[in-house]
C-alpha cells in the first residue's frame, strides 16, 4: 500500500477527533478549516516519522499539538491557544472522548431534525450564514439578547438531547 | 455559576468575549477536568451544527440536480446489440454471467432501475468489455476500451456494486479489477452508486481521481445501520481557447459527493483531500498556462488574503496550480511575501523538489530554477499513466556547458498496470538546451507527447532548428535513422509583440514497415493545427523520442500519454 493510501485510510478514522481538537481551541469556523488543512498537510508530511505499532490517533494529536501552539500567533483571535496547558488539556480530553463524540455527532443529526420555527431560522443564520448575535437580531427584527439566549437554549437543548440519544442507544 | 459559565461557553462560541470573560473563561477552565470535558462537547456540538446544516443546504441542491437528472429516460445497453464478434464472445458470456449475479434491488425515485433483470436496460459487465449498442457505443483497442454516449444516457453496472450513469456524451474507459473497479472519465459526466462494503471504485480523469470506499462514510457518520451508499457526481469538460494561432487547453473536474465519502486526489500534485457528503470540488488548470511572467506566482498575492478562510476545495485547486510541473526561479521565490514562500516551503517539502535547474526566464546564462516533482506517487494517480507529473526524481549532475550551469534530473515512475517504467531525463543538450528523454517501453505502439510553452524569444540564431524530435534506434545505424523535425513557425511566433503560449503535441505511432523493420508515423500539431506529418522507417526493437527546446521558454503541462491504436 502507497505511503498516501496509508495516510488517507488512516487520516478518515482521525479526522472527527483533530476536527473537534481544533473547532475547540478554534472558534472561528473557517479558521478552524484552515488549520485544520495544515495539519494535515503537516501530517502527510511526516507520515513516514509514524510508528504503525502505534495509535495513529495519538501520534496524529501530538503533531496537530505542536502545529497549533507553532502557528498560534496567525490566529491571534483564538486566546486560548496562549494557553499551552489547556491546548495539552483539551487535546488530552479529545483523545479520550473521541469514541463518545462519534457517538454525539451520530445523534445530532437525529436531534437537529427536531429544531423547528424561528429556532430553526435563528439557527440556520447563525450556523448557515454565520451571522452573529447582534446581525441576527437585526436581521429578524429581535433583541441582540434575546437571540443569544435563544442560541444559548436552543444549543441546550440539542445537547441534552444527544446526550439522551446516546445513552438510549447504548442501553439498546 | 453554572449559569455564568454557560454565558461564558455561549460568548465563546459566538465570539462575543470581552478580554475580561477570556480570562474568566480560562480560569474556569482551569478549575476542573470536568469543565474541560463540556467545553469539548459544547465546542464539538458548536461545529456538528454548522457540519449538518451545510450538508443539509447543500445535499437539497444536489438531490434537486440530480432527481432532474434520473427524471430522464435511461438508455443502457441492449445484451442483444452486442457485437458477435468471435474475440468478444468470451466477454460477453463473462458479461452475461455477471448480469445474471448482479443482486437487482428497486432503490425508489430517484435512483437507478434494477428491478426488472429480464428488461433491463443495465448490464453488469467485467473488465475489459467491449459493449456495442446503438446508444452506448464503444470503441475497441489497445487502450480503447472507450464506452460512450450521444444523445442520450445510459447506465453501467460494474462488478455488480458501482453503478454508472452515463450522462450523453460522456465517454469513459472500464479500468480497474474485481473488488477495485475504476472509470477513467474522458469527457461528459457520471453518477455513481457504490454499494457498500463491497469493494473500491475510483474514478479518474485527466483532471484527478475520486475514489469511494466503504469504510469512509461508517466512520465519520458513526452509524452502521444505515445503508450506505457513496454517491458521487463527476463531470469533466475541456475548454479550447482560440487565440489565433493558438489553442489553450484547459480541462476541470468536478466531483460532488451525494452520499458517502469520497477522497479526491490532484493529478498533478498527488495531494488527498476526502469530501464528504454534499461537499463539491472542482480539479482544474491541468492544460493551464504557468504564470505569464516572474513575480506572478501561482496566484497574485492578493488573492492570497482568502487564504486563511479558504475551503478545503479552493486549496486543493490552489495545491494543484502550484504543484504543476514547472520552472520556478530561485529570484522569483524571493521576491513573494513572507507567507507565500512560507506555503511555497511547505508545498515544496511535500515534493521532491530539484534545485539549481537549467537557466531562468530572468537571467537565461546565469539564473537557477527550481524544479518540482512529486517525490511518492500517490497511489490514487500514480496508474494514470497518462502524465509525467508523479514520477520520482533524483539529481544526475552533469558537466557545465559553455556559461549554463547545468544539473539534469532523472524522472522515473514505474506504471501500475503495464509494470512498464517510463524515464524522463532531462540534460543539457550543445549549447544550452534542455532535452526531455522519453524511453518507452518496447510494447507501445502509440503515444503522444505534448506540452505549452512559453515563448518569449528566439535562443537559436534564425535557420537553427528550435525543437526537434530524434529517434534512436536501439540498431548500429541508427544514426542513419535519426531524425531532425524543425519548427519551422517559430519564425512566425518570433515577430508576435508579446510572450506567446503555444500548445505542442506530437502523435507518434509505430507501424509495420511491410519488409520486417517498423515505421514511425509522426505527425506533429502546432497550436491545435497539423503543420508536419512524416514516416519514417527503421531498423529497431525500441527506440527513445528526444525533444529538446532551443528557444527561451518555459514548459508547462507536459504529459505523455498512450493512444489508441488505429484498427
Amino acid at each position: 500500500m502507497e505511503k498516501n493510501e496509508k495516510f488517507m485510510r488512516q487520516w478518515i478514522g482521525a479526522q472527527p477527533a483533530l476536527a473537534a481538537y481544533i473547532n475547540s481551541v478554534v472558534p472561528d469556523f473557517h479558521e478552524a478549516e484552515d488549520l485544520l488543512q495544515n495539519v494535515a498537510v503537516v501530517l502527510l508530511r511526516k507520515f513516514e516519522e509514524f510508528d504503525e505499532s502505534r495509535p495513529f490517533l495519538k501520534w496524529a494529536m501530538g503533531v496537530a499539538r505542536y502545529e497549533i501552539l507553532g502557528k498560534r500567533r496567525s490566529y491571534a483571535r483564538s486566546f486560548l491557544l496562549f494557553h499551552s496547558d489547556l491546548v495539552e488539556a483539551v487535546g488530552a480530553e479529545i483523545e479520550e472522548m473521541s469514541g463518545e463524540l462519534a457517538e454525539e455527532a451520530a445523534a445530532l443529526r437525529h436531534c437537529l431534525k427536531k429544531v423547528e420555527g424561528r429556532n430553526a431560522k435563528v439557527l440556520s443564520l447563525r450556523y448557515e450564514d454565520g451571522l452573529k448575535p447582534r446581525q441576527i437580531a437585526e436581521k429578524i427584527g429581535m433583541e441582540p439578547g434575546a437571540v443569544r439566549v435563544m442560541l444559548s437554549r436552543v444549543r441546550a437543548t440539542l445537547h441534552d438531547c444527544v446526550r439522551r440519544r446516546v445513552s438510549a442507544l447504548r442501553q439498546s | 455559576m453554572e449559569d455564568y459559565s454557560q454565558k461564558l461557553l455561549d460568548a465563546y462560541l459566538d465570539g462575543e468575549m470581552t478580554p475580561e470573560m477570556e480570562q474568566e473563561f480560562v480560569s474556569w477552565l482551569r478549575q476542573d477536568r470536568e469543565n474541560v470535558r463540556r467545553f469539548v462537547r459544547i465546542t464539538h456540538l458548536h461545529r456538528g451544527i454548522r457540519d449538518l446544516l451545510l450538508a443539509d443546504k447543500s445535499l437539497t441542491r444536489i438531490r434537486r440536480d440530480e432527481q432532474a437528472l434520473w427524471q430522464r429516460k435511461i438508455i443502457g445497453f441492449p445484451l442483444e446489440k452486442i457485437a458477435a464478434v468471435a474475440a468478444m464472445a468470451v466477454l460477453c458470456a463473462a458479461a452475461l454471467l455477471a448480469l445474471s449475479l448482479t443482486p437487482t434491488q428497486n432503490t425508489g425515485n430517484g435512483s437507478i432501475n434494477r428491478e426488472n433483470s429480464n428488461e433491463s436496460n443495465t448490464v453488469a459487465v467485467n473488465y475489459p468489455v467491449p459493449i456495442k449498442s446503438p446508444q452506448v457505443y464503444a470503441d475497441i483497442g489497445v487502450g480503447g476500451k472507450d464506452l460512450y454516449t450521444e444523445t442520450e444516457p445510459g447506465e453501467l453496472t460494474l462488478g455488480g456494486y458501482c453503478h454508472l450513469r452515463l450522462e450523453p456524451d460522456t465517454r469513459l474507459q472500464v479500468q480497474g479489477e474485481p473488488g477495485r473497479e475504476e472509470v477513467f472519465l474522458l469527457h461528459g459526466s457520471l453518477v455513481c452508486e457504490v454499494d457498500r462494503k463491497v469493494g473500491r471504485f475510483t474514478v479518474r480523469t485527466e483532471a484527478g481521481s475520486a475514489e469511494v470506499t466503504g469504510t469512509k462514510f461508517r466512520v465519520q457518520a458513526g452509524d452502521t445501520s444505515e445503508k450506505w451508499r457513496g454517491l458521487l457526481w463527476a463531470g469533466l469538460s475541456r475548454q479550447e481557447k482560440s487565440s489565433a494561432p493558438f489553442t489553450i487547453r484547459r480541462a476541470w473536474m468536478m466531483v460532488g459527493v451525494i452520499e458517502g465519502s469520497v477522497a479526491v486526489a490532484s493529478r498533478k500534485t498527488g495531494e488527498v483531500c476526502s469530501l464528504r457528503a454534499t461537499e463539491e470540488l472542482t480539479l482544474e488548470a491541468e492544460f493551464l498556462p504557468l504564470p505569464q511572467a516572474p513575480g506572478r506566482y501561482a496566484r497574485e498575492p492578493s488573492a492570497m488574503k482568502s487564504w486563511s478562510g479558504a475551503p478545503l476545495a479552493e486549496v486543493c485547486t490552489w495545491l494543484s496550480k502550484t504543484f504543476e510541473m514547472k520552472f520556478t526561479c530561485a529570484e522569483e521565490l524571493s521576491k513573494l511575501p513572507l507567507h507565500l514562500i512560507s506555503l511555497h516551503a511547505d508545498a515544496r517539502s511535500m515534493t521532491g523538489e530539484i534545485a539549481a535547474l537549467v537557466g531562468a526566464e530572468a537571467d537565461w546564462e546565469n539564473g537557477t530554477c527550481r524544479f518540482s516533482a512529486l517525490k511518492q506517487p500517490s497511489p490514487l494517480i500514480s496508474d494514470d499513466f497518462r502524465t509525467l507529473a508523479n514520477w520520482n526524481a533524483l539529481v544526475v549532475p552533469q558537466p557545465q556547458s559553455g556559461k549554463l550551469s547545468v544539473e539534469a534530473f532523472r524522472l522515473e515512475k514505474t506504471d501500475d498496470y503495464a509494470g512498464a517504467s517510463l524515464t524522463l531525463d532531462c540534460a543539457s543538450l550543445g549549447d544550452a538546451s534542455l532535452g526531455a528523454m522519453l524511453k518507452l517501453p518496447l510494447e507501445v505502439p502509440a503515444f503522444s507527447v505534448e506540452y505549452d510553452v512559453l515563448l518569449e524569444k528566439f535562443y537559436v540564431a534564425p535557420g537553427r532548428s528550435a525543437s526537434v524530435i530524434f529517434f534512436h534506434p536501439a540498431s548500429p545505424d541508427g544514426l542513419k535513422s535519426k531524425r531532425e523535425i524543425v519548427f519551422s513557425s517559430f519564425e512566425q511566433i518570433g515577430s508576435l509583440e508579446k510572450p506567446v503560449w503555444l500548445h505542442y503535441r506530437a502523435e507518434v505511432r509505430r507501424l509495420p514497415g511491410g519488409d520486417g523493420k517498423e515505421m514511425f508515423d509522426i505527425s506533429e500539431y502546432l497550436g491545435g493545427k497539423l503543420f508536419q506529418r512524416v514516416r519514417i522507417r527503421v531498423e529497431t526493437s525500441g527506440f527513445c523520442a528526444l525533444l529538446t527546446k532551443r528557444v527561451k521558454a518555459r514548459i508547462g503541462g507536459f504529459s505523455v500519454r498512450y493512444l489508441p491504436t488505429e484498427q
